[in-house]
């Protein structure tokens, strides 16, 4: 009891340490629970998804057109295949895409399908939630059902407006509420809607109609993407046969939503949670470093109070045990509100993840992954302290009360001031480091982890610059300043040899885009992109190998090589409109999407056409790109799809009947695939004629725009985390440099009291205390700086399976301005050496 | 005429005490003449250490104002002072106070590199000042805890006049060493002092107050009385010891 006394004492006399300590033990257990739980969230909130919508974990779609009754034979003869049922869905069609059309007029692509409530209960139980009652709901005239995404990513709520606009037309509806739907409620697939029956018929004629079996497949027979793409191909070769030509079908199950959607934003969550693990045990090395640099100031301060102690009875064990009990509170303590805390943060953090992951499975949290690693640190908190605690042992009283004759100095005197130059404050800083070397080593190793865990963050937070940008080198595609998409029967050779006619145009290339089969026992769908000559091209890499160079070769992404077996040199056979052909691997890429890289005759061979294509243009250094933009339409009419947006109501009447006339020809292009048409119109005696010729590009756009459609959300979240957690260890750091700047000058009292009367400033003698930090944090910012490298390089791979080019230079101001940091965070600190006094000195 | 080196002009200095307010300096005006070895001394709680304190700008005033020379140093801030001090002042503690984890050399050292640069003429001259205090040279680079208490305020000696202050303050300098090695101490002193170096002592010793030239007795907080002698060696020692007795003995000691 009598030592627990003795505990209580040196809590309340050490109050802002011991704050200090329980802050950081109580960060490091939050930091450490959340990890851990939401690391299992990842994994488990689209499964669980799945089963809370009793949603089939399969679903096959065949066109309308396609289709045959025979077809659904295929499923109901297959053992594996249980809980069939057919339902139809409408989406866009291929060549068309659809977008929302905000209430400030702005436009978001949105890929979006239909169903009807029926059908929706045929793939999962449409559990409906919504803030309207039933009249409310059945007032509304165009009522909608959409998917959680669109609530909790977009800000959309029940009874909002909601329009669509695919091509010239817009469909407007009133959001009735929200449902989850495991399946075909994604980017990859469209985000699949429920509305009336009414509403669905009308939107048949503007939409393909897709037939479609749902059904749940036995356990164990799909384990994977291989055995999907298996299963899937089975099933298409089967209808195949049937139909006697190769039928477009869309399939998608658990497994593919898991690859496709899950995969990215489950990947980066993991990696998230793993580096606020990797922060949290950072805290808690920290924390452990401090806690020994403590029990050892605090033997040193109270030498004498232990020497009476041993001399009135007490064991060096009963008095170590003193410090340990204290520890124990810190780590209880610290603990208990780490438990607490991230209790009551789970549903944040869950809602979070929802959001990520663009669902709202439920996710259970699970209090002993956070009780059971509390309780390890605690107990390697106690072992910490009982070690250094044991110390006192070498201090029998006769040598406590003399202040403990071993602490005093004997040994060599490395930096003799005798050899100083001018630097006195920075010798004295020296001289300090090495008379306490295992305490530097300690602080070594937290600026360190902090350095890596900030350039770290740094890297993350430029990977994900500028809406994602950063992952220009991760597409496949090149990287120019513009996108041209000309409508069919262009010829891509004449439009690239005039746009070199261009003062502004620096290159031009161009990419064919079409998509492709890796043949093998698990089939894989890729994006196929072909380039005439790949030394022409600045944005396309290889991470294995070299580019293709001729007809056979092929470049095709790392992961699918890997999970498929192949690497660089080996045959795969590929099949693109139905022609299968061999080609070998020259290369890997590390491209974000599943692609395979071709030359233009590579691609030829497998019945690729190269009369259009997607011309990629590159512009001269200082030319404005929205200026050239409007080049290119004086040069090639606006695109098609500007101008089916468009309503000029400015300009002369004769202006405005040609763009409307204009107007009209670009819808023929655009939703019924007209290439030639001509229109005539006659205007008292003017004639005002035009046609599809002069409208001949289709599309501008850049690999930026694209980007920024399909990450830009991850990467804005990516870049705030990586903000936040710089943050957090920059205050960290902070923490740390106070405590140990607090503790030093607490054990170096009389000393710096010395020095103050003999003349040294408060300044001078905060520049040596800081003289002592930085010669040890300047080596662990660089070591943590040149580690980053390889530690982004490898997150990369495991969070994408590609690698973007964050710009590393960036790590050498970054690793000043930590550096700057730390000096001034550590001569702010030693501003308590002004409260050290010369006269209590003197008077001691 | 000899000149003042420190004045006060209604010097105060109280002290919070339990929030009573304590007046240990009472409107005390005083002048430390250039040259001179002034000894102060009192019975405990007099303040003489106060004044030491005050008068070297080890600490402030509560009111009226330090003068050194023409430059009223009651007003600074405590770095203004600490750079007062360094250039000014040298201080010898009755505890001696060498920094523990520096050699004996680089105790000088250290006091005198917040002034001047580094060089070997002061590093010879820190060596000269111990030679001449009797500390060998195997000793230069031991640390304080391997010196004897009398070695240990030697060496407190030179870091104090390594820098050639304009005054030297001493609180009681002798206080923690036996009778030989306080005579070596004191001898140290009387050397200094005839090489023109003004020096303030605090002591209650007599035999260390001989030494001094003119001793100012404190009671309560203002000065009682002064007594000047001669300067040490010049006369009888039996009759300077006896006069100074005298005039203790009049202030009531």
């Amino acid at each position: 009891m009598k030592i627990l006394r003795l505990s209580l004492f040196n809590i309340k006399k050490h109050k802002k340490e011991a704050v200090t300590l329980i802050f950081l033990i109580t960060i490091s257990v939050l930091f450490m629970g959340i990890a851990i739980v939401n690391l299992k969230k990842a994994d488990t909130i689209l499964n669980n998804t799945y089963k809370e919508t009793d949603c089939k974990d399969s679903i096959y779609c065949i066109e309308e057109e396609d289709y045959r009754t025979e077809y659904k034979e295929v499923f109901e003869k297959n053992s594996d295949i249980s809980d069939l049922m057919q339902t139809e869905i409408l989406k866009p069609d291929s060549n068309a895409s659809t977008s929302i059309k905000k209430e400030d007029g702005s436009i978001f692509n949105f890929y979006i399908s239909f169903v009807t409530e029926d059908n929706e209960k045929k793939i999962s139980n449409f559990k409906k939630e919504t803030s309207l009652s039933d009249d409310e709901i059945a007032k509304l005239k165009h009522p909608i059902w959409l998917p959680h995404y669109v609530e909790m990513n977009m800000g959309y709520k029940a009874g909002d407006e909601f329009t669509i606009s695919k091509g010239s037309k817009e469909y407007s509806f009133q959001i009735a509420g929200f449902y989850e739907s495991a399946i075909l409620s994604n980017s990859s697939f469209s985000y699949k809607s429920v509305v009336s029956d009414e509403d669905y018929d009308k939107l048949a004629s503007d939409f393909d109609k897709l037939i479609c079996f749902t059904f749940n497949v036995k356990e164990g027979v799909i384990n994977d993407i291989n055995e999907s793409k298996k299963f899937n191909k089975e099933i298409n070769d089967k209808i195949n046969e049937i139909a006697g030509k190769e039928v477009v079908v869309t399939f998608g199950n658990e497994f593919d939503n898991q690859y496709y959607e899950a995969d990215m934003s489950a990947a980066v969550i993991k990696i998230v949670m793993y580096v606020i693990a990797v922060i949290s045990i950072i805290i808690f090395i920290s924390s452990v470093i401090m806690i020994r640099h403590k029990i050892t100031n605090d033997i040193d301060d109270q030498m004498e109070s232990i020497g009476v102690l041993e001399a009135l009875g007490y064991k060096s064990f009963e008095l170590s045990l003193s410090y340990v009990y204290e520890y124990l509170v810190y780590g209880v303590v610290g603990s208990v509100l780490g438990i607490i805390i991230a209790v009551l943060t789970d549903p944040l953090m869950t809602r979070l993840i929802q959001m990520f992951e663009g669902h709202k499975g439920s996710a259970e949290f699970n209090l002993l992954s956070v009780v059971i690693p509390s309780v390890l640190f605690v107990i390697f908190i106690i072992m910490i302290a009982l070690l250094r605690a044991r110390g006192i042992k070498k201090f029998p009283p006769v040598i406590a009360f003399r202040k403990g004759i071993r602490t005093h100095h004997f040994g060599k005197n490395r930096f003799p001031l005798e050899k100083a130059g001018n630097h006195i404050n920075l010798r004295m800083g020296l001289r300090s480091i090495i008379s306490n070397k295992r305490e530097n080593i300690g602080i070594f190793i937290c600026i360190l982890l902090s350095a890596l865990s900030i350039s770290f963050c740094i890297m993350v937070a430029d990977i994900f610059r500028d809406e994602g940008r950063g992952f220009r080198s991760l597409s496949g595609y090149e990287g120019g300043d513009l996108y041209l998409t000309f409508e069919n029967g262009v010829s891509a050779e004449e439009i690239i040899d005039d746009l070199y006619q261009l003062d502004e145009v620096r290159k031009c290339n161009r990419m064919l885009i079409s998509a492709v089969t890796i043949v093998g026992d698990a089939e894989r769908d890729v994006q196929s992109i072909a380039y005439k000559d790949f030394s022409e091209t600045e944005n396309v890499f290889t991470c294995k190998g070299r580019l293709p160079e001729h007809d056979n070769e092929v470049v095709i992404k790392k992961t699918i090589a890997d999970s498929m077996g192949y690497d660089v040199g080996d045959s795969i056979v590929i099949r693109g409109a139905g022609i299968e052909k061999s080609y070998i691997i020259t290369g890997l890429t590390n491209a974000l999407n599943d692609i395979a890289l071709f030359t233009d005759d590579g691609y030829k061979r497998i019945g690729g056409t190269s009369d259009t294509g997607l011309i990629n243009v590159y512009l001269k250094d200082g030319v404005d790109v929205d200026e050239f933009r409007k080049i290119i339409k004086d040069r090639y009419g606006s695109s098609t799809k500007e101008l089916v947006k468009e309503v000029d109501e400015s300009g002369s009447y004769e202006d405005r009947i040609r763009a409307k006339a204009e107007e009209q020809m670009a819808i023929l292009m655009s939703e019924y695939g007209v290439n030639n048409a001509n229109y005539s119109i006659k205007i008292g005696d003017k004639v005002i004629s035009g046609g599809t010729s002069r409208i001949r590009l289709k599309e501008i756009t850049s690999l930026d725009e694209l980007i920024e459609a399909s990450i830009g959300g991850i990467a804005r979240l990516s870049q705030i985390f990586s903000i936040v957690t710089t943050l957090v260890v920059v205050i960290i750091i902070s923490i740390i440099l106070s405590f140990l700047v607090d503790s030093t000058v607490r054990k170096e009292r009389k000393q710096l009291g010395i020095k103050k009367a003999m003349g040294y400033t408060s300044k001078d003698l905060r520049l040596q205390i800081v003289g002592r930090i930085m010669p040890i944090a300047v080596p662990a910012i660089i070591i943590g700086a040149i580690v980053t490298v390889p530690l982004t390089d490898k997150f990369q791979i495991i969070a994408f399976g590609g690698g973007a080019a964050p710009r590393y230079w960036f790590l050498i101001p970054a690793s000043i301005i930590v550096a700057l940091y730390v000096f001034i965070s550590g001569y702010l600190s030693a501003g308590k050496v002004k409260k050290v006094s010369v006269t209590e000195l003197m008077t001691e | 005429m000899a000149s003042s080196i420190l004045r006060t002009e209604k010097l105060s200095k109280s002290f919070s005490n339990g929030g009573r307010q304590q007046h240990v300096i009472k409107n005390l005006d005083m002048e430390i003449i250039d040259g001179d070895f002034t000894v102060i001394m009192g019975a405990s709680g007099s303040g003489k250490s106060t004044l030491l304190y005050a008068l070297s700008g080890m600490d402030k005033p509560s009111l009226g104002k330090v003068f050194f020379g023409d430059t009223d140093i009651s007003g600074y801030s405590n770095d203004e002072l600490a750079v007062f001090r360094r250039g000014n002042c040298g201080f010898v503690f009755q505890s001696i106070y060498l920094l523990e984890n520096q050699t004996i050399l680089d105790n000088i050292l250290t006091g005198a590199l917040i002034v001047q640069k580094n060089s070997p003429e002061l590093v010879k001259k820190a060596k000269d000042l111990l030679g001449r205090v009797g500390i060998p040279e195997e000793m230069w680079n031991k640390y304080p805890n391997q010196l004897s208490g009398g070695e240990a305020q030697r060496v407190g000696i030179v870091r104090a006049i390594v820098n050639d202050p304009k005054i030297l303050f001493a609180d009681e300098p002798t206080g923690q060493l036996n009778s030989a090695s306080s005579n070596d101490v004191l001898d140290i002193f009387t050397d200094v002092h005839r090489n023109g170096q003004s020096i303030v002592m605090v002591t209650h010793d007599i035999k260390t107050a001989l030494r001094g030239t003119r001793v100012i007795f404190l009671r309560d907080g203002g000065i009682e009385g002064e007594y000047r002698m001669a300067d040490y060696g010049a006369d009888d020692i039996k009759e300077r010891r006896n006069g100074l007795q005298a005039f203790l003995d009049e202030m009531g000691w």
